[in-house]
């Protein structure tokens, strides 16, 4: 029984299944939010969570895993992102259905009341400080710091893991060349946080927890927060073992373990489907490549804003959608480029290696 | 702060908070503290410090510290009576002190006042001068001038008034330090006296403090948490080895080792009775010690233990438990696991001699005493010829191991080298050659990978190994010359063969046991046991059914002409001999040389064509298909050619060209993965397949438990354990897989022992990359002539016939007292034929005692004593060749002496020629060619002769090869070099022949060079003890002599004994003073042996002035001495100039005299005219030069010593006396 239930699990947790779990798991979370901000589904996944943290832990590769210093955070990032991510959906559904019977949401409500800064505020703060710190003292003390091998640039620990919040970009790496992992996809995250508040035409949802008036701000930040960056961080510390492969959370991290990739850039499907040999000029050679992803980033902006997001370009203006729907796209890029790995082993939409420019 | 009332929280509550948080962050912080103050190694170190008291306190009580104690006590009393007597007396002590405190008193004011007057006078004269320029000398002038007068006159007096007062008190001074003489003088006894103990007590009153401040101190110090770094007692030690460092991101990086911290005795003598971590390193000689060659401060710790030398826990430093059982304890005691972040785990003790590769390439031979596993590795790596396949890139043997295959037919049938290749050991249980086919990943349960090129048929198993060596052996046979060999021209004889068999040396190297342990077990001859040097060679048991008597004729004639890089060498036999061995080989009497084990047959493998073409599919896979089919019809019709083309796919893909070299396939390359540096490579990058799950599963593991998990992350934790196990079964890590035929594992399967395994791990997981660059031994000259010498004279055997090294005997004397001699056993009585063996001394003994005990009719009769003869000078029993008593018979241990075997063949063949016979149940088979089976032996001047009557050292100086003990100090090593090369006869009469031997390269140099470094190197030792001896001296009267007599310093009775045990660092220090004190008392000893330049002082013509200029007719005088009648007779048994002796018969011949001039040295020739048998005990040369006595006078009117001088000159000037005769 114990066995089977490691081997789903494990069957579970390969990339694909993760990923597309992931996705239906946030729909069900969108439709069902009413039944899931319910305070007994809180407990029961609690209750769950500690069954299953009882019961996995006699797995010794499972142990091994979560037990290693450095991911101990992690697993306490996954409870409290669980709880609060909760605690939010049910705030947003006690505010939309306060404001549909005309009530005011519950901060307005709270907002009502003023309090100090002194004490209320700086002293409660400077006592969790000081709780904090003692607690960050004592584990500390009970958990050794993860010092491992001597570094050394010539003999470099398989699995090689940046640092566990940059996991997410890490992930990155294994679909997209660095430059565009490393420097633009990171660059646009930036530049997009900080262009948020100038993109927003909604004027709603200002200071207090709502679905209803902000539902694609809700969605959006879900898929880029919980699917790509918290997911990822998951996935990079108990899924990725050595030479990055997968690893089931009950599996042995296999230093041998094959991974059968061939993967395959576009101009190979494309000239092969004409049936004709590549050409010599890499821009001929890329070009269905280079005009799919100029059709990506020139055609659908105004194809979309023409149909159905023809609201979004009213609200917004030509400028402010063009540059909203830019950074979309880029976001966008990376679950398609996924997705295209996974389903036909794409490597490259555009690969041109002798001048470095693979996307 | 009070409650407001107007806000959100209660403050009261808020500030209970505060206090809550605040004492809970300051708990926190105190558990820091602790926590940081509470380190495991102080609990070692506590631990220590105790047991430092308890032997401090140990050494106060020993009978030498009770006496300095009550010395000191007795000193002290005195002193103190000396003390109250004075004060009692009221005496002049007293009174004189005082009056010096007044006088002092006196003196600084006087001083003052002199100083002062000094001033003044200056001022005044500077004042007075000042007048003179500005106003002249006017009458105010003259009054300054009187001022001045006075002044300097009051300056006068009282300078004259402090020199007075001075010398007061420098009487005064005097005059108590007379009082205190006596005293002073006690005091200085009592720190005498107490020189030993006193820094015992320094350390005990520093650990363990009497003193209530220091207890104080040492407490806060120690223990108390948050301020033990203001100079704690228990700190972290550590080792900063200066040249040693570490590869870090291709810096290097120093090493620490703080290994210290917890081993704290580590590098001090004498901690043996405790445990870990309290002990001495058991090696303090060679290791840590400061006079050892690695002292502590110079190596650390884990350039040769390896783990983490700067961790201070049990488990950061990677520990390694030497069986499962101190694991266990380990895992229970301290939790310890395998430390996974650091990839040089500590090596546990089975594997640490690994540690002594790295420094000691160039010097493994050498260390062999001390490192006997590492080096047992090194030899076997050698012999099985893993270099051929795996580079170590500094390797120094580059021969391919096996023979040539390029005229192999001319030896062998292809029905033989099928059925050999099948499985060497089925024909030859102890050869080297690998099993290759048939092994674990081809048998019939493998499975194959179904792919495009084969047709899927199943095929592996049996059939799949046959069509390979029917393949090998079609390919083997194809590249082999077929030219016939001429006929073997004589007609030979087998009885006489087996005499010439056993007698010229053939069984030095070859042996002839029979193939069973059963059977060997019964055979009462040693040429039928297996042991050491006679399994240099082939076992030639069987070998008739092997090779062809041509090729065997013209193999012992010339083995090079067949394998030039063979080490079988040319025994230079008449060709009669070489005929009547093969006669005997083939027409086998002894029934040994057509004698196959069971079930054995030479026979051709039978294969499959399907499974050929199968194969060749497989092997070909880069064709294509329709090409490959079009070949099997065409070219590779016949079965023949397939096989062939076959054949060299075979050989190529699983190496045999490695060690064979074979028509076209002689820059093939190696197969094996280089090992240079393997030991370095990190454990992840070792494919361990599914060996340690399938272990863990044998082991009765559940899949997924816990067990497990830990028993398959163990296994592949450590490098050695994948060695071991590719050792035991080179194919294992495919067990398991599915996996092309053509990629699958090939190391063949050499059966190793499970000894070897471990001696062949502990030397490959030594081959590490070069982290000692700078701190590497580099060996002298000398050092390096001693490993080559060692290597050569192994590869070579020069150890069968020759004794290198005499045994050693260990017993314990009347008193208790426990020695180590080398030396041998004497007979154990006048009838015993053979005297006890060294190696199986206990068995010879058992066996005479029962003997006895049958004889005497006494069921517990017991030997009183034996008798045994030193081979080298000790100190306490004598010089060479003094015989001894040893009446604790059961004490006797033996170490059989280092080479010789052969010896002990011949020596049995000239007294008791005699086999057993099963028809008869008898020692009645006749094993020389004797025509009448009478067991005599032919002699070289073609006489029969009975030798069982003739003494057995006379015997055994005659017909044996020579030993070799100190033989540097004896040859001259230009002639030994070209000895080597070609040897010449020195004793006609023995049958054994010094071969002539393949050298290659400086081979036969290194070997001269080996026996004049020994010769050098062991000069020291014999100065000291023969020193000791002949002036009748212990070594702490010799130390002494040295301080007092020749005012020399630093020499002490440790170190004097230090240099007559030949310990290197007591020699370097300590031998100057020794050679001024032997200068000093006219001790004379042969001078050091310089192996470049050979002084013949006795051919300079100063030194044969001397001579002529007293006896002008001195050659002719010293002839007649030598060969005329009524003198020592010397021609009798020694030839001269080509002159045979006058002896008839050949038991008395010696070498010729002439030779001396070029071969010996001639302090050697000296000391062996004195007496021979100091140099070689029981030698047959008789002491003709009665030092005692005055002889020969008419001959030649001189003392012996001088006549002894007067012959050496002679022989190193035989050239030019004989011209002149």
């Amino acid at each position: 029984m114990g066995e089977q239930l490691k081997n789903a699990i494990d069957w579970l947790f390969e990339p694909t299944r993760y990923f597309a779990g992931s996705v239906l798991l946030l729909v069900a979370i969108f439709l069902g939010r009413k039944w899931f901000s319910k305070t007994i589904v809180i407990v029961a996944i609690f209750a769950l969570g500690t069954v299953f943290m009882l019961w996995a832990p006699s797995d010794p590769d499972f142990r091994t895993i979560i037990t290693k210093p450095d991911n101990v955070p992690i697993v306490i990032l996954l409870g409290s992102v669980v709880f609060f991510t909760w605690l939010a959906m049910r705030q947003a559904v006690i505010n939309d259905e306060r404001v549909k019977e005309g009530k005011p949401t519950l901060e307005a409500e709270l907002g009502k009341k003023k309090v100090f800064t002194w004490p209320d505020l700086v002293y409660i703060e400077f006592i969790c400080m000081i709780l904090f710190t003692a607690f960050l003292i004592i584990w500390s003390l009970k958990v050794q710091a993860p010092i491992e091998e001597p570094a050394a640039t010539a003999r470099t620990p398989n699995p090689s893991k940046a640092p566990w919040y940059f996991l997410g970009l890490q992930e990155m790496l294994v679909y997209f060349d660095p430059w565009i992992a490393g420097v633009v996809l990171p660059g646009f995250i930036i530049v997009g946080l900080c262009a948020i508040p100038y993109l927003d035409p909604n004027p709603r949802g200002n200071g207090y927890y709502t679905f209803n008036e902000r539902p694609f701000a809700w969605v959006f930040f879900m898929v880029g927060f919980i699917l790509f960056w918290v997911s990822f961080v998951i996935l990079g510390t108990f899924l990725r073992g050595p030479n990055w492969s997968f690893f089931g959370p009950f599996e042995y991290w296999d230093l041998h373990k094959l991974e059968p990739l061939v993967n395959v850039d576009l101009s190979t499907y494309f000239w092969n489907f004409v049936g004709k040999p590549k050409p010599t000029n890499p821009l001929v050679r890329e070009a269905p490549g280079i005009l799919s992803l100029l059709g990506f980033f020139l055609l659908v902006p105004p194809i979309l804003g023409k149909t159905v997001l023809r609201g979004l370009v009213k609200s917004m203006g030509m400028a402010r959608y063009n540059l909203f729907m830019h950074l979309l796209l880029w976001f966008a890029l990376l679950p398609i480029k996924m997705l295209l790995r996974w389903t036909i082993n794409l490597k490259y939409i555009v690969g041109i290696p002798e001048w470095f420019f693979n996307v | 702060m009070a409650d407001r009332g107007d806000t959100h929280y209660s403050v009261p509550s808020l500030n209970r908070w505060f206090a809550i948080s605040s004492l809970a962050l300051l708990i926190a912080a105190l558990w820091m503290v602790l926590h940081d103050f509470d380190r495991p190694w102080k609990v070692y170190q506590r631990e220590y410090q105790e047991i430092e008291v308890q032997r401090a306190k140990a050494a106060l009580s020993t009978p030498e510290a009770q006496e300095a104690i009550a010395e000191e006590q007795r000193l002290a009393s005195e002193i103190e009576e000396i003390k109250r007597s004075q004060a009692q007396g009221g005496g002049d002590l007293a009174s004189a002190e005082e009056e010096l405190i007044l006088l002092e008193d006196e003196k600084a004011k006087a001083d003052a006042r002199a100083r002062v007057a000094k001033q003044e006078a200056g001022w005044q004269r500077f004042l007075t001068d000042e007048h003179r320029v500005k106003h002249g000398e006017d009458a105010e002038y003259q009054e300054m001038l009187e001022e001045l007068v006075e002044r300097e006159r009051v300056m006068m007096e009282t300078a004259n008034a402090l020199k007075e007062i001075t010398a007061k008190v420098e009487a005064k001074k005097a005059e108590i330090e007379r009082l205190n003489a006596d005293l002073e003088e006690l005091e200085t006894r009592m720190k005498l006296a107490t020189k030993n103990i006193a820094l015992v007590r320094k350390k005990l009153e520093e650990l363990d403090p009497t003193d209530p401040v220091r207890r104080l101190a040492n407490l806060v110090r120690d223990d108390i948490p948050g301020l033990d770094f203001v100079g704690p007692t228990l700190k972290v030690r550590m080792a900063l080895p200066p040249k040693l460092t570490f590869e870090l991101n291709f810096t290097k990086k120093p090493r620490i080792d703080m290994c210290q911290t917890c081993h704290m005795p580590i590098d001090k003598e004498g901690y043996t009775e405790y445990e870990q971590p309290f002990v001495s390193h058991p090696r303090q000689d060679l290791y840590l010690g400061s006079k050892s060659p690695h002292p502590i401060g110079e190596f650390g710790c884990t350039i040769c233990h390896r783990g983490a030398g700067e961790a201070l826990t049990f488990q950061r430093v990677d520990h390694r438990a030497d069986d499962e059982e101190q694991a266990e304890e380990w895992r229970e005691k301290y939790g310890w696991h395998k430390q996974h972040y650091w990839d040089y785990p500590m090596l546990p003790a089975r594997f640490v001699e690994a540690g002594c590769v790295q420094c000691h390439k160039d010097s493994l031979e050498v260390i062999e005493p001390d490192a006997p596993k590492v080096v047992e590795g090194y030899k076997l790596f050698e012999r099985y010829g893993c270099y051929a396949c795996h580079k170590v890139d500094w390797f120094p043997t580059k021969r391919r191991p096996g023979p040539p295959l390029k005229k192999v037919l001319e030896k062998t049938t292809p029905e033989f080298i099928a059925s050999w290749v099948t499985n060497p050991k089925a024909f030859r249980p102890t050869t080297w050659m690998p099993q290759i086919f048939h092994l674990e990943n081809y048998s019939a349960d493998t499975e194959v990978a179904i792919s495009n090129y084969g047709t899927g048929r199943p095929m592996m198993g049996d059939e799949w190994s046959d069509a390979a060596l029917a393949s090998v052996t079609a390919f083997i046979q194809s590249r082999s010359a077929t030219d016939p060999l001429p006929e073997i021209p004589l007609e030979g004889d087998p009885l006489r063969g087996r005499e010439v068999f056993r007698l010229s040396g053939c069984l030095a190297c070859h042996n002839v046991a029979p193939f069973t342990d059963e059977e060997r077990a019964e055979v009462d001859d040693l040429a039928q046991e297996l042991g050491g040097t006679n399994e240099h060679g082939p076992n030639l048991r069987g070998i008739a059914t092997k090779v062809a008597p041509e090729w065997l004729y013209q193999w012992i004639k010339d083995p090079t002409a067949y394998w030039e890089g063979t080490r079988m060498p040319n025994l230079r036999l008449p060709d009669q001999d070489i005929a009547d061995i093969v006669a005997y080989v083939f027409d086998d009497p002894d029934g040994f040389f057509h004698d196959v084990p069971e079930g054995w047959e030479p026979r051709l493998t039978s294969y499959k064509r399907d499974v050929l073409e199968e194969q060749a599919r497989w092997f070909f896979n880069r064709m294509r298909p329709e090409d490959l089919e079009d070949k099997f019809q065409g070219p590779w019709k016949a079965d023949r050619d397939l096989l062939v083309a076959m054949g060299e796919r075979w050989v190529l893909q699983q190496g045999c060209f490695s060690c064979h070299e074979i028509e076209g396939l002689e820059d093939a390359n190696r197969i094996g993965t280089e090992l240079t540096t393997w030991g370095s490579k990190t454990v992840d990058k070792l494919d361990f397949g599914f060996i340690p799950e399938i272990f863990a599963k044998e082991a009765g593991f559940e899949p997924g438990s816990e067990e497990e998990y830990e028993a398959v992350h163990e296994f592949k934790a450590y490098r050695e354990n994948f060695l071991q196990q590719k050792l035991h079964a080179p194919r294992s890590f495919d067990r398991e897989k599915i996996k092309n035929p053509t990629e699958r594992l090939r190391m063949p399967w050499f059966d190793f022992t499970d000894e070897e395994v471990e001696a062949l791990t502990t030397f490959v997981t030594g081959l590490v990359e070069d982290e000692v660059e700078q701190a590497r031994m580099i060996p002298t000259e000398q050092q390096l002539a001693v490993d080559t010498g060692l290597r050569v004279i192994r590869q070579k055997n020069c150890i069968a016939c020759h004794v290198l090294e005499p045994g050693t005997i260990e017993f314990d004397d009347e008193d208790g007292v426990h020695h180590s001699v080398k030396g041998q056993m004497s007979f154990f009585d006048e009838d015993s034929v053979f005297p006890p063996s060294m190696e199986h001394f206990d068995r010879d003994l058992a066996n005479y005692i029962a003997d006895m005990r049958d004889y005497e009719e006494d069921p517990e009769w017991y030997p009183e004593e034996l008798y045994a003869q030193l081979l080298e000078t000790d100190v306490e029993l004598g010089e060479t060749g003094t015989t001894f008593a040893i009446s604790n018979v059961a004490s006797i241990r033996t170490t059989p002496p280092v080479g010789g075997r052969f010896v002990d063949l011949v020596m049995r063949y000239y007294v008791d020629p005699w086999a057993y016979n099963p028809e008869t149940d008898e020692y009645d088979i006749c094993l020389t060619g004797d025509p009448d089976g009478e067991g005599r032996i032919q002699d070289v001047d073609g006489e029969w002769r009975d030798f069982s009557e003739e003494p057995f050292d006379k015997l055994r100086w005659t017909y044996a090869p020579p030993v070799l003990i100190g033989e540097g100090e004896k040859l001259q090593r230009d002639w030994f070099f070209r000895f080597l090369n070609d040897p010449e006869v020195l004793r006609p009469q023995i049958r054994v022949r010094m071969p002539s031997f393949h050298w290659e390269d400086n081979e036969a140099g290194a070997v001269a060079d080996y026996f004049a470094a020994a010769a050098e190197k062991d000069w020291p030792r014999e100065y000291a003890r023969q020193l000791q001896i002949q002036l009748g001296l212990t070594p702490a009267e010799i130390a002494q002599g040295i301080i007092a007599e020749l005012g020399l310093s630093g020499s002490s009775a440790e170190q004097v004994a230090g240099i007559a045990e030949g310990l290197p660092v007591e020699t370097a220090a300590g031998l100057p003073n020794l050679l001024a004190f032997g200068e000093a008392h006219n001790f004379r000893f042969h001078p050091a042996v310089n192996p470049i330049y050979e002084r013949i002082p006795q051919r300079t013509p100063a030194w044969l002035k001397r001579y002529f200029d007293e006896r002008p007719d001195f050659y002719k005088d010293v002839h007649n001495l030598v060969a005329g009648p009524g003198g020592p007779t010397c021609v009798q048994c020694h030839g001269l100039a080509g002159r045979p002796p006058t002896n008839a018969t050949p038991i008395g011949w010696a070498p010729d005299l002439t030779l001396v001039r070029e071969r010996l040295r001639p302090d050697w020739v000296r000391r062996w005219l004195t007496d021979p048998s100091k140099v070689y005990p029981g030698t047959t040369m008789p002491a003709n030069f009665d030092l005692g006595s005055e002889q020969w006078q008419d001959l030649y009117p001189a003392p012996s010593a001088e006549q002894i001088e007067a012959v050496t000159t002679w022989l190193f000037n035989l050239d030019r006396a004989l011209i002149e005769n």
